[in-house]
């Protein structure tokens, strides 16, 4: 669960985030709108602690993320999924080197690296390309890799920055079904985007953005596939206990 | 993670990062093992140096040259005069005859120089052995004042006058090589961050996806400044082999003795070639660390 209490983020005098209130359960889906600069990535950022809340508070999973001490922010990193628009991925490293990056870090043996690759792999429907290398793949399936990369941990949460930004609509109808399979199978998904045509499926939630503030709420009625407003403002804390 | 599973990764990639820029590496390797170089030459002169004084103050002697027409019984007279002073170990007398002898020996080329002036060509002389620490310098030097007023010595010649010179001599050549070696490895530490902050920069992607997915700091680190000591130890290693390399050419030259009998060239420790490697490693080890406080 992500709660956000009044928060603001300020970088000098400009105003990149101000008075953001906002509750994620488990397990929603969520596409962060807005136009470019109006603070989608900040907003990821302050999730996975790239960034520190200049106000109001942070609450991942019940931790809040802005007291978290910097030596134990990688611990917190190691729930988050992060995908971002231009792939990251490493040229000189393998697609299976590039997903196991995590599990080195833990200290996996590579026999284990290798079997959790080809099974985050295997979700993203790559699992074929263990040895290739970046430079081999189409920007659809780099973008795939990096979406293995983020799960390998199996996160609760995966933070998508514009993942379909480089990519044709054909590829980005793919990339958010990905994205859709993997929320199915109960990780949150927060997907920043300033596409507004993206598909939606009921109960999918809209948080938009505008310089910096948070200026729409909805999630889409499963039903009559209409949008229902939620109510902008600090979330209850008694009822997110 | 294990620490020896860390300690795994960082060397192994510390030696993926020095090979794969094995240019940079090498400047940074060379540029360590020139700095200890011409510190650990330094330090060996002045060591040698400094042993040869060590030496000759324990052969050093007073001279006492006297006037040429002293006789037998006065030269005796002077001689116990001397002897009863408790600092003084033995006194030999040189007559003319045995000092023009010794000339010849030391200067055969020149010997006819003093065989052509007869036998009283050189002076007859008192050389007098001391035990310094049995007496205090300025009652030393009061002794040795009044020893040159006996109207029978024309001079006193005092060993440990220049001796002390030569001893300020080392002095300086370790302070010369210490302030060069400070300079260069100040240098070497430079070019070590240098190339550190160029690698760093070089895999800053990988360091941002390091951080992205939950690497610490000591790991995403640690390999950096095990390349750091990396190059460290190998310049330090080839500045030891440099100066080992140069140490046996000198040896080569010369049985014991070199630069007119001024330095002693002792055998070489092995205690100072691991200082010498330890120093490298230190110093690749203070470049790492600047540069990641800066780059990473």
């Amino acid at each position: 669960m992500i709660q956000f209490f009044d928060v603001g983020k300020r970088f000098g005098d400009r105003v990149a985030l101000a008075d953001v209130n906002f509750k994620i359960p488990r397990g929603q889906f969520v596409f962060l709108r807005g136009p470019s600069g109006a603070g989608k990535t900040t907003l990821l950022k302050l999730i996975y602690r790239a960034e520190s809340p200049s106000e109001g508070q942070i609450l991942v999973n019940g931790r809040n993320v802005g007291s978290i001490p910097k030596r134990k922010v990688p611990f917190l990193r190691r729930t988050i999924g992060v995908v971002f628009q231009e792939f990251s991925l490493i040229e000189r490293r393998t697609v299976s080197d590039n997903v196991t990056y995590l599990p080195r870090i833990l200290g996996e043996r590579r026999p284990e690296r290798r079997r959790l690759a080809a099974e985050a792999l295997a979700k993203v429907g790559l699992d074929h390309l263990q040895d290739a290398f970046p430079a081999e793949l189409s920007g659809g399936e780099q973008q795939r890799v990096a979406i293995a990369r983020a799960l390998i941990s199996r996160p609760q949460i995966l933070i998508a920055d514009e993942p379909t930004g480089n990519l044709d609509p054909e590829l980005s109808r793919d990339i958010i079904s990905l994205f859709f399979e993997i929320n199915r199978q109960g990780t949150t998904v927060i997907l920043a985007t300033h596409n507004p045509s993206l598909r939606r499926r009921g109960r999918d939630r809209i948080l938009k953005l505008e310089s910096g503030r948070l200026v729409e709420d909805r999630i889409m009625d499963p039903i009559s596939a209409e949008d229902i407003p939620v109510a902008l403002g600090p979330p209850d804390p008694v009822a997110t206990r | 993670m294990t620490f020896f599973q860390a300690l795994s990764h960082f060397l192994r990639e510390a030696g993926l990062n020095l090979v794969r820029g094995w240019r940079v590496s090498i400047l940074a390797v060379v540029t360590i093992a020139a700095s200890l170089y011409v510190g650990g030459v330094f330090l060996i002169l002045s060591h040698g140096i400094s042993s040869s004084v060590e030496n000759w103050r324990g052969e050093a002697r007073v001279v006492a040259y006297l006037e040429a027409e002293t006789t037998a019984v006065r030269v005796e007279e002077i001689r116990r005069r001397v002897e009863s002073a408790s600092w003084v170990i033995g006194v030999e007398t040189i007559s003319s005859a045995e000092a023009s002898d010794r000339f010849s020996e030391t200067f055969p080329e020149i010997s006819d120089l003093v065989a052509s002036q007869g036998e009283a060509a050189l002076p007859p002389s008192l050389e007098i052995s001391l035990a310094p620490d049995r007496v205090e310098p300025p009652v030393l030097q009061d002794w040795l004042e009044q020893l040159a007023e006996f109207p029978e010595v024309a001079m006193v010649d005092d060993d440990r006058r220049w001796l002390a010179q030569v001893d300020v001599f080392a002095s300086l050549l370790r302070l010369l090589g210490l302030v060069l070696g400070v300079v260069l490895l100040g240098a070497a530490v430079f070019t070590t961050a240098t190339v550190i902050r160029l690698t760093a920069h070089v895999y800053r992607r990988e360091i941002a996806v390091q951080r992205l997915v939950g690497g610490t700091e000591f790991y995403i680190r640690g390999p950096f400044v095990i390349e750091g000591v990396l190059q460290g130890l190998l310049g330090g290693i080839l500045s030891a082999m440099a100066i080992g390399f140069s140490f046996s050419l000198l040896a080569a030259r010369g049985p014991a003795q070199l630069a007119g009998g001024l330095f002693a060239l002792e055998p070489l420790s092995w205690r100072l070639l691991v200082q010498v490697v330890a120093v490298g490693a230190a110093a690749g080890l203070l470049g790492a660390l600047l540069s990641l406080r800066r780059e990473i």
